[in-house]
């Protein structure tokens, strides 16, 4: 494809999504993906970590819950009959509440959300809710007569946690707490979710076999043969019979991939141990990620290069690959869509120029970037962005924003 | 009236909406709903059948079945799905203590949903404790998979006779009240993490429970095979495919714990070929290289192409055990763990895969009439495979392992270093027939054993069972229709009590015992003493009434069992106060061996009816291993402990009075027995508390089964299949 032509399409594009407004995934609105993912903690407002209106007024005491009478009426209490004071009151300081904090889960850090839903007397638990290694737990709940005892049963396993419960504080503005404590001992979550993150992109990252599908469509892929609809699809999670293991993080940045005989998952940025405890998976090759998000695009033009071209090019010991994707090729993009292709087969066709370039107004360009790491040792990998003929930066080091939509990253409740 | 005769089977067959039969969970539902709907007049109780007191049961749990009508449902036909349809003997079986088992699920239960599931559970017993001594007269002896018709070898006969006479009080039922049996009205929804917990936690009192007799033969099969590996453990127990189900979580810690003894086993090899004291050690020589750190690659050996086997040995095992880092530095989990540990997260599917599977067909057999729904019959092996699929799908996957796959996936490097380091010296070595080597103490069990012994039998059961019935259902059908014929009054004018099922002493006697173990649980769970002694030894045994506190209670049995507790009154029609009696002569048999395997004694007595095994009782044809008779059959008295049940009136003043063993025809006769009175009745959560967990044996146990190098080598052991006698 010609300069020419990813030009003329990205200004097709331009025009198009100014019209209607209907951009292509991902699905967070121009500026970025903060309002996107649908995780508000609370049916009556938005207002994100602050949570519901009436929750807060039934503490507003400042007291902890459990010692304070509350006025505030438990429909789900009274519903079924049950219920002390001291429970009723816990009942509505959760009623419709997130909470989140930095806790210790099997040796490594990791954010975790407590959502409670008091009426359906449902809680769940989201582990890192932007990963690395993201998990919820989910199930029902009920308070005991204490007013403080919670016994939080698990849908899947039917284990049943017990917690000691407290909310505390409140007033004047400030976020309550609630102190949990268990028999590993006490965490304070502070009312409000888990925070975007704010830069970088959204990381999938998807292990395949070394002898599969995917393995074959790139990795052992000779004579040009390269499959890239089983490579992409992989890559998106749109045929996953190969799945060696996976994981997605938001924010991650997109630096160099460097070429040492264990560069692992780890080494990812995103899903390195110092993120939020990391990725638990800890495999070296044979791996893909998919990098998805926008580019804050100051205007003119954008190009993306990889620095020397070369993902392991002839060496049979040294494959890589990179591709990318803008605007409305983004998640659906083919060979032929390509605004970036690097591949390692010197003589086969990259899809694209060595610097390709595209031209349009200032907005959030949607981007797609796809990177592999083969059985092999491995390439060194430097994907990066020019903006409006600024500076060769590495995309982590461009303005991005992640894709934090409610697909990717729902919420606990 | 030989019209009607000849006309009943084809209208009976005809109630269905659909040519398959219809099954008898089914029946269950529609009860709970029935006491449900009725529980939520006033929310508080429930009224006796026909009658002018009213149950009035606790208020927590009133909630719990107002407010959980799926789980409720669920629990109703809980023990029927427990573990498999036809393979109830779990939750079912002679000293099983089924209704121990609902009380502990009850004991469990934290949410409403948990305990309307648990009160579910009694519901079902108490059904069942009717039903069945109805259904065993129709069919001629308590649900086995060795019945008497085979002399006591292995058939599916008897539990086809079962299922069709159950099927024809659902018949019945629809037809009295075909909107009884909607889609709506049979949704239900088995709280599945509830019963991981509960049913399949070595922990749970509840698995403690329905799992010691199966772990108690474990154990022993353990003593008598010293050193045997696990999948010829589970050869040599020889159990039924409903016991090796029960020990899935016996397997899966086994398997898990050995996935430990495998490392330890490693870890032991390489200590050993490092020592130069040992013969191994004495010939490779190790000492360590550059980095001064035994167990890495830079290790050196006195010899390699010489001693190539025990060079390949040591390296392997090196590189399974050591540290990987990431190209930042960070520590990763060596190769072993790395698929040692995927192969455990993977076998921790299991249990949920067949709790899957056991909602998958109990949702199949509990399809809305209006919808379609058929019953066992439909069945086919398409449907049993599909339902079967969480289970065969988890088994083909654990155990169709690419081991080259695995390892290079979880850690392609170390595969590669591997064959890279070896071929430096000139070695060729198949490292993943090594990984497979080491592996295989792990895989055989699962293979070997849980796929071949407890899955696939399984399957095939179910198969089996519904092609049976297939077959015999019209024969089967005809024979009820007359016999029913004969019972019937002649004031029926040629139609049977079936006719009006809602007023028939089987319906009204099952729902006012529902009722009364609602109110008080202790109605229908034994008291302290054996098991076989006092309270219903089984669900499926008949003359089970005298047993229970509501049999043996003249002031609760002419409340609760108003036509009488056997199979005339069963049959017997309630109208407006008055009742039309079935003209039945004989009932359910006392199923008593006094020395044919074939047939049952016809002299009943303590020395024909002493509770045997079935093993025992094939060696000696004398016993019963139902306790299908009612006690005054070996002399006993069942003394009446006098609980109340909030509602109904109390024991007569003076004491509880009477005793077990009445029939309908002498009620009232024992109200001036000296019952105690003093109204002992013990709390519900003591019951059976000395086997508050499982048997941890089954554990320790397994320590004889695995270990050390006798681990590895002694799995690869090829697994004969033997036919034998199963446990019913």
């Amino acid at each position: 494809m010609t300069r020419a032509a990813k030009v003329l399409a990205v200004l097709a594009w331009v025009a198009i999504a100014g019209g209607c407004d209907d951009s292509p995934a991902p699905a967070s609105s121009a500026g970025g993906g903060a309002s996107s993912s649908g995780r508000d903690d609370d049916d009556d407002d938005d207002d994100g970590g602050e949570g519901g209106a009436g929750v807060g007024s039934s503490t507003s005491t400042g007291d902890v819950v459990g010692t304070t009478t509350t006025t505030t009426s438990t429909s789900a209490v009274g519903s079924t009959g049950t219920g002390t004071d001291a429970s009723a009151a816990l009942y509505a300081a959760l009623d419709d509440t997130v909470w989140s904090a930095i806790v210790e889960i099997e040796g490594r850090t990791r954010a975790l959300e407590l959502w409670f839903d008091a009426d359906g007397r449902r809680w769940s638990a989201v582990r890192n809710p932007f990963g690395p290694s993201r998990a919820d737990v989910a199930g029902e709940f009920q308070i005991e007569p204490d007013g403080r005892t919670v016994l939080a049963v698990d849908d899947a396993s039917g284990e049943v946690h017990t917690w000691d419960l407290d909310v505390i504080g409140g007033s004047g503005g400030t976020p309550r707490t609630l102190r949990r404590a268990t028999d590993d001992g006490v965490d304070d979550f502070t009312e409000g979710l888990w925070p975007e993150p704010v830069g970088g992109l959204t990381a999938e990252l998807r292990v395949f076999s070394s002898s599969g599908p995917v393995a074959d469509a790139y990795c052992k892929a000779g004579g040009c043969g390269i499959d890239y609809a089983t490579l992409f699809g992989f890559a998106r999670g749109l045929d996953v019979g190969d799945d060696m293991g996976s994981d997605l993080v938001a924010g991650a940045r997109l630096h160099q991939w460097y070429n040492v005989d264990n560069f692992a998952v780890t080494d990812v940025d995103g899903f390195d141990p110092g993120t939020l405890g990391g990725t638990e998976l800890s495999d070296q090759f044979n791996f893909v990620v998919r990098y998805t998000g926008w580019v804050e695009h100051p205007g003119g033009l954008l190009s993306m290069r990889e620095l020397d071209d070369d993902v392991g090019e002839l060496n049979a010991t040294d494959y890589g690959g990179v591709w990318a994707f803008i605007a409305g090729d983004v998640g659906v993009g083919g060979f032929a869509d390509l605004f970036l292709g690097v591949n390692a087969f010197g003589f086969c066709d990259d899809g694209s120029d060595d610097e390709p370039l595209a031209e349009g107004d200032p907005q959030s360009v949607p981007i797609e970037i796809i990177l592999i790491r083969c059985n092999t040792d491995g390439p060194q990998v430097d994907v990066q962005m020019s903006l409006a003929e600024g500076d060769w930066l590495y995309v982590g080091d461009q303005p991005t924003t992640p894709d934090t939509s409610v697909t990717l990253f729902p919420g606990g409740l | 009236m030989r019209r009607a005769a000849l006309l009943l089977p084809v209208a009976l067959a005809t109630l269905v909406p659909s040519e398959a039969s219809a099954y008898t969970t089914r029946v269950h539902i529609m009860m709970a709903n029935r006491v449900r709907d009725a529980l939520a007049v006033d929310g508080a109780t429930v009224p006796l059948w026909q009658g002018e007191y009213a149950v009035a049961l606790a208020p927590d749990d009133a909630r719990a079945i107002l407010n959980e009508p799926l789980a409720f449902r669920a629990g109703a036909v809980g023990p029927d799905n427990m573990i498999l349809p036809g393979l109830t003997d779990p939750s079912h079986a002679v000293l099983q203590r089924p209704f121990e088992q609902c009380q502990r699920l009850y004991e469990a239960a934290v949410l409403d949903k948990e305990r309307a599931y648990a009160l579910g559970c009694f519901l079902h017993g108490a059904t069942d404790t009717v039903a069945h001594h109805y259904v065993n007269y129709m069919t001629g002896e308590t649900f086995t998979l060795n019945p008497i018709t085979a002399g006591r070898q292995q058939g599916y006969a008897n539990v086809v006779r079962h299922i069709i006479a159950e099927d024809m009080l659902q018949d019945a039922a629809y037809a009295g009240d075909p909107a009884g049996f909607t889609g709506e009205r049979m949704s239900h929804e088995i709280p599945q993490g509830f019963v991981l917990r509960t049913y399949f936690d070595l922990d749970s009192p509840v698995y403690g429970l329905m799992a010691s007799r199966a772990i108690d033969e474990y154990n022993q099969t353990i003593d008598e095979n010293p050193g045997a590996s696990l999948p010829e453990v589970i050869v040599a127990l020889d159990a039924a495919p409903a016991d090796h189900l029960v020990l899935l979580p016996v397997y899966v810690a086994e398997i898990q714990r050995t996935r430990g003894v495998v490392r330890d086993w490693l870890e032991s090899e390489l200590a050993a070929m490092q020592d130069w004291d040992t013969a191994e050690g004495a010939e490779l020589l190790v000492w360590p290289g550059d980095d001064g750190t035994y167990g890495t690659k830079d290790d050196e050996t006195d010899c390699s192409a010489t001693c190539a086997n025990l060079f390949a040995k040591y390296f392997v095992i090196a590189g399974l055990l050591e540290p990987r880092f990431d190209a930042s530095g960070n520590e990763l989990p060596p190769a072993w763990d790395k698929v040692s540990g995927k192969f455990g997260a993977d076998l921790d599917r299991l249990l949920p895969s067949l709790v899957q599977v056991t909602a998958n067909v109990s949702t199949r057999l509990n399809t809305g009439l209006d919808q379609g729904g058929g019953g066992i019959g439909e069945l086919t092996p398409a449907a049993v495979e599909a339902a079967f699929d969480p289970l065969t799908s988890w088994g083909d996957e654990i155990t169709t392992i690419d081991t080259q796959a695995i390892a290079s996936a979880v850690s392609p490097d170390w595969l590669l270093d591997m064959d890279v380091f070896f071929q430096s010296f000139g070695i060729q070595v198949d490292v993943t027939a090594w990984i497979e080597a080491i592996l295989e103490p792990v895989l055989a069990p699962i293979r070997d054993g849980i796929r071949a012994y407890a899955i696939e039998p399984a399957k095939r059961f179910v198969d089996g069972l519904s092609s049976d019935y297939r077959a015999l259902r019209q024969s089967t059908l005809d024979e009820y229709a007359g016999r029913l014929l004969a019972a019937a009054a002649p004031e029926l004018n040629g139609a049977t009590s079936l006719s009006d099922f809602y007023r028939m002493g089987l319906y009204g006697h099952s729902y006012n015992i529902s009722a009364a173990a609602l109110g008080n649980r202790e109605a229908v769970l034994p008291g302290a003493g054996a098991p076989a002694d006092h309270g219903a030894a089984s669900f499926d045994g008949s003359h089970t009434a005298p047993w229970m506190e509501v049999g043996a209670c003249p002031h609760l049995r002419e409340l609760i069992y108003p036509l009488g507790a056997d199979a005339k009154g069963s049959l017997g029609l309630l109208r407006d106060g008055v009742i039309t009696a079935s003209t039945l002569g004989d009932d359910s048999p006392l199923e008593c061996h006094g020395g044919s395997l074939s047939a049952f004694s016809v002299e009943p007595n303590a020395t024909t009816c002493t509770m045997t095994s079935l093993d025992q009782l094939v060696a000696s044809p004398y016993g019963s291993i139902s306790r299908a008779y009612p006690p005054e059959t070996v002399g006993q008295v069942v003394e009446c402990r006098g609980i109340a049940i909030p509602g109904l009136p109390g024991p007569p003043e003076g004491g509880a009075g009477g005793s077990g063993g009445a029939s309908a025809d002498d009620e009232g006769d024992d109200d001036d027995d000296d019952g105690d009175g003093d109204g002992d009745g013990r709390d519900g959560a003591s019951a059976g508390d000395e086997e508050s967990s499982c048997d941890c044996r089954a554990a320790a146990g397994g320590d004889a089964s695995s270990g050390g190098l006798g681990v590895v080598l002694g799995a690869a052991a090829l697994i004969a299949a033997r036919s034998r006698r199963r446990r019913r």
